[in-house]
């Protein structure tokens, strides 16, 4: 059995060295690597579901999808090919398959934007501090600004990246971002030090 | 507080809350993979049945477990340490044993046969879990089977045995045995059955090793000669040939004669088959518990399959084509002669399109050259067939109702219900007929279910290829069972069963989704002409979006978008096509499962093109067939043990070395286009195999 320490991309690697490991994980999964599928998971596994709960605003829904992320990059990764957007990749399928489940849950009359939480009642490792700040990401922000957001904290896209993974202008991504990161800061203040 | 603060926050919260749970990654994985080629093998009418028997004749050439201990040896060892007090067998056919002491650790561990000798392999022969604890050393031994395949079927079985002369011990370590392989299984496909049994030391080890079989399963064997009443000379011996996959499934028929086993039911297809010293290969699976008892036995030739069912007990062929190879060296015939045939075929079905002319014909050849396909339209029915390209016989049928308006072609056969079906509909005369209570009865006798717990029943009354079948189809608890029943003899065909949803929730499968209410049994109250679809649609959006992801490609990114909706055997399938750069993507999805059907992507080599040209004077370098082969191979995932149909072909397309290969493994087909200088993947396809 594996056991994955929690590792997580921070901000602090270069980046294009960062997508080159991205890259060859994903080819050594493709060929059946589950040690290098392992190293892949712990990456970015925070990105995924990230991107999955800034669609589906649900810990539950998220934590499935971004569980389906990894199957699916397990099942259809050995048909990769390396262009040097590994992370791109991934979020694109997590983005797809969180879309393909907001609208099964749309059809079936599910969604109801009151419910939403961003994170499961009972997961062990958050903190309290966890909590609040997720929670605010959650409820001051917009659906774009969620989105920008929580992929720049956590994938280590840059800006330019992300306005092409979320098709929309780079100012856009610029702007909200910015206009994000101000309101995270004025409902967090007093709150933490 | 600071950005940098905010970001470092928010990625150690998601970090924190987002699911780490690898494991379940890889079960489910492993799961996809079987349900996908399920879903798949089910998709294309015509190789529908053949796909699903490959599927388990390869699951079924080992899939049973049994595992045994046995304890009391004791004593006369080195000690109390090293004294076996219980021996633990682990059975995949082929066994395992384990020599457990006091302390319930490993002492030794013995492969019985040559599969368990590859399956210890990367465990030092077993050395590594001399010393371990039981449970972690079956642990182990469960995980390899899971990871080899052993245990993902439904009629995978596991024979637990408990030998050991302190019966409240064994009682005690059997019990703990079995619930920990059925929970562990209840993660994996909660397919296999646990069987077990616990009893004090006998003679037994002894008749075992006579033998060279577990212990365990020379328990069975005694078991069942005593409870079936053999008693025929030898039949340990003789029984000690049988799988347990044979041996569980005559324990349950009862039957107190000895079936022919795999080897000899296969000896008795390829001699009636004419196939004898023509160095085919043979798939066998018993069906013990079938009725009549069998063994289906599948010829592998150089120019396609044939399947046989023999007497499980006579070694009488009950089915299959005879003279496979006589047939072969014959002239062809012409397409008219063909087509001919299969106007024949049709007349004799449908007598009022006798006087009909085919429109719209198509005629090709398969890529084997050994069959025609045919299509034509007549009478607003579109026909397909499979000629044998040699005989003329009809290999396989099929007839689909041409939609006069809305999208798509629904698939229905001509209903052969006489009273129901509107004068113009072709009826296909079936000679008997069982009936839709009898077909009911025979999938609930072998799914063992009482038809008061059955839910969501639905009967369909089918033709497949010209034979008249029930695929029957219910749910009891959140069990769902598809059965086809022969609908002349009541034999189950095929059947399968997969867990759905939670018990008791109302939530429908996402593969199968329920459109009838769940008290509507008869789907004859439909008129025989409705051709509306009757699975969910995921809509186009997201059959685009299944590919995109399945390419990896955002939507941004590609040109030249294509989508078209479309019916294939009654199957809501969207063909998708796109452009990324040079690259030529065509997805045909599952459009009511987004699963993804087939795929194929052409091009993206452009700029190796360039390089190879600019590069100057190398076009000739050329890795050559073995390394192009294996290059295909790496690709594909697949050993070359597995490979059959190999073809390779040299190409030198405008100055540049290409490789074609193709090659089946299971039930698929690939094609690869390898570069000569290079070898990376041109192009790849993976399709059904024909």
């Amino acid at each position: 059995m594996l056991i994955i320490s929690g590792l997580t991309v921070s901000g602090t690697h270069d980046p294009e060295e960062d997508k080159q490991t991205l890259d060859d994980l994903i080819v050594r999964t493709g060929k059946g690597d589950r040690e290098a599928f392992a190293e892949l998971y712990g990456r970015t596994r925070a990105a995924v579901y990230a991107m999955a709960l800034s669609y589906l605003k649900n810990a539950e829904d998220a934590e499935d999808a971004a569980q389906d992320t990894f199957v699916k990059i397990l099942t259809s990764s050995g048909a990769y090919v390396p262009k040097g957007t590994p992370m791109a990749w991934i979020l694109t399928i997590t983005r797809n398959l969180s879309l393909m489940r907001m609208r099964r849950r749309m059809r079936e009359g599910e969604l109801s934007p009151e419910e939403w939480d961003a994170i499961p009642e009972d997961a062990p490792r958050v903190t309290s501090e966890d909590r609040l700040v997720l929670g605010e990401a959650m409820r001051s922000l917009t659906d774009e600004e969620r989105r920008i957001v929580l992929l720049h904290a956590s994938s280590g896209l840059k800006h330019r990246e992300t306005a092409k993974l979320l098709e929309l202008p780079l100012s856009t991504v610029l702007s909200k971002y910015n206009r994000a990161i101000k309101k995270l800061q004025s409902v967090l203040k007093g709150e933490l030090v | 507080m600071n950005e940098n603060r905010i970001n470092e926050m928010l990625d150690s919260a998601l970090s924190h809350a987002a699911p780490d749970d690898l494991e379940n990654v890889f079960l489910r994985a492993e799961k996809e993979k079987e349900k996908g080629s399920e879903i798949e093998v089910t998709e294309t009418k015509t190789k529908k049945k053949f796909g699903k028997w490959q599927t388990w004749q390869r699951v079924l050439v080992a899939a049973c477990l049994v595992l045994v201990v046995i304890g009391g040896v004791g004593g006369i060892l080195l000690g109390q340490a090293n004294a076996v007090v219980s021996v633990v067998s682990l059975d995949v056919n082929p066994g395992i044993e384990l020599s457990i002491n006091r302390g319930e650790k490993v002492i030794s561990c013995r492969a019985v046969n040559a599969d368990a000798e590859k399956l210890l392999s990367d465990m030092g022969g077993g050395r590594d879990l001399e010393g371990v604890k039981l449970d972690v050393a079956v642990n182990a031994l469960v995980g390899a089977l899971v990871r080899a395949g052993y245990l993902n079927d439904i009629s995978s079985a596991i024979l637990v045995s408990v030998e050991d002369d302190d019966e409240t011990r064994a009682t005690r370590i059997q019990q703990e045995l079995v619930d920990y392989i059925d929970g562990a299984l209840k993660g994996e496909s909660g397919q296999a059955s646990v069987f077990s049994h616990s009893t004090t030391r006998s003679d037994v080890e002894a008749i075992a090793r006579d033998n060279n079989i577990s212990t365990g399963k020379a328990t069975l064997i005694n078991e069942i000669i005593k409870n079936n009443g053999i008693t025929d000379e030898g039949a340990f011996e003789k029984l000690s040939l049988l799988t347990v996959k044979e041996l569980v499934e005559l324990k349950r028929t009862g039957d107190s004669r000895i079936p022919i086993g795999s080897e000899l039911a296969a000896s008795a297809a390829i001699e009636y088959a004419g196939a004898a010293g023509n160095g085919v290969r043979t798939d066998v699976d018993p069906e013990l518990d079938d009725v009549p008892p069998c063994y289906e036995v599948e010829i592998i030739t150089d120019n396609g399959k044939y399947e046989y069912t023999v007497d499980a007990y006579t070694g009488e062929v009950l089915t299959g084509a005879r003279d496979i190879f006589a047939s072969a060296p014959k002239e062809k015939l012409t397409e008219d002669e063909a087509l001919a045939a299969a106007k024949a075929h049709m007349a004799a079905r449908f007598p009022e399109l006798a006087g009909s002319t085919p429109e719209s014909v198509v005629i090709r050849t398969d890529d084997k050259d050994s069959e025609y396909e045919i299509e034509f339209i007549c009478g607003g029915y579109k026909f397909e067939y499979d000629i044998d390209i040699y005989t003329a016989s009809v290999l396989d049928w099929d007839v689909e109702k041409i939609n006069a308006g809305g999208n798509g072609s629904g698939s229905v056969m001509p209903s052969p219900s006489e009273t129901t079906a509107p004068p113009t509909s072709p009826t296909p005369a079936p000679s008997t007929d069982i009936g839709e209570d009898a077909a009911k009865a025979a999938a609930f006798s072998h799914a063992g279910v009482k038809e008061a717990d059955v839910t969501s029943l639905r009967v369909v009354r089918d033709y497949d290829n010209g034979r008249l079948e029930y695929d029957v189809e219910f749910r009891v608890g959140n069990i769902e069972y598809e059965y086809e029943i022969n609908g002349e003899t009541g034999v189950v065909i095929s059947y399968d069963r997969e867990t759905v949803g939670q018990a008791g929730t109302t939530t429908p499968p996402a593969t199968k989704p329920e459109t009838e209410p769940p008290t509507t049994t008869k789907p004859e109250t439909e008129p025989p002409t409705t051709t509306k679809p009757t699975v969910s649609d995921i809509g186009a959006e997201s059959a685009k979006a299944a590919a995109f992801a399945h390419a990896g490609v955002g939507e941004n990114e590609v040109s030249n978008l294509k989508v078209e909706r479309d019916y294939d055997d009654g199957i809501l399938e969207y063909e998708v096509e796109f452009r990324v750069g040079n690259a030529k993507y065509e997805y045909k999805i599952n459009g009511s499962t987004g699963a993804v059907i087939s795929y194929d992507v052409e091009g993206d080599h452009h700029d190796d093109d360039h390089d190879h040209n600019s590069a100057g004077g190398n076009a000739s370098a050329d890795i050559g067939a073995e390394k192009a082969k294996a290059a295909a191979f790496s690709h594909a995932g697949v050993s070359e043990a597995d490979v059959r149909a190999l073809k390779v072909e040299r190409e030198n397309e405008h100055g540049r070395i290409e490789y074609e290969i193709e090659f089946k493994v299971g039930a698929y087909e690939y094609e690869y286009t390898i570069d000569g200088a290079t070898g990376k993947v041109l192009s790849h396809e993976k399709d059904h195999d024909d």
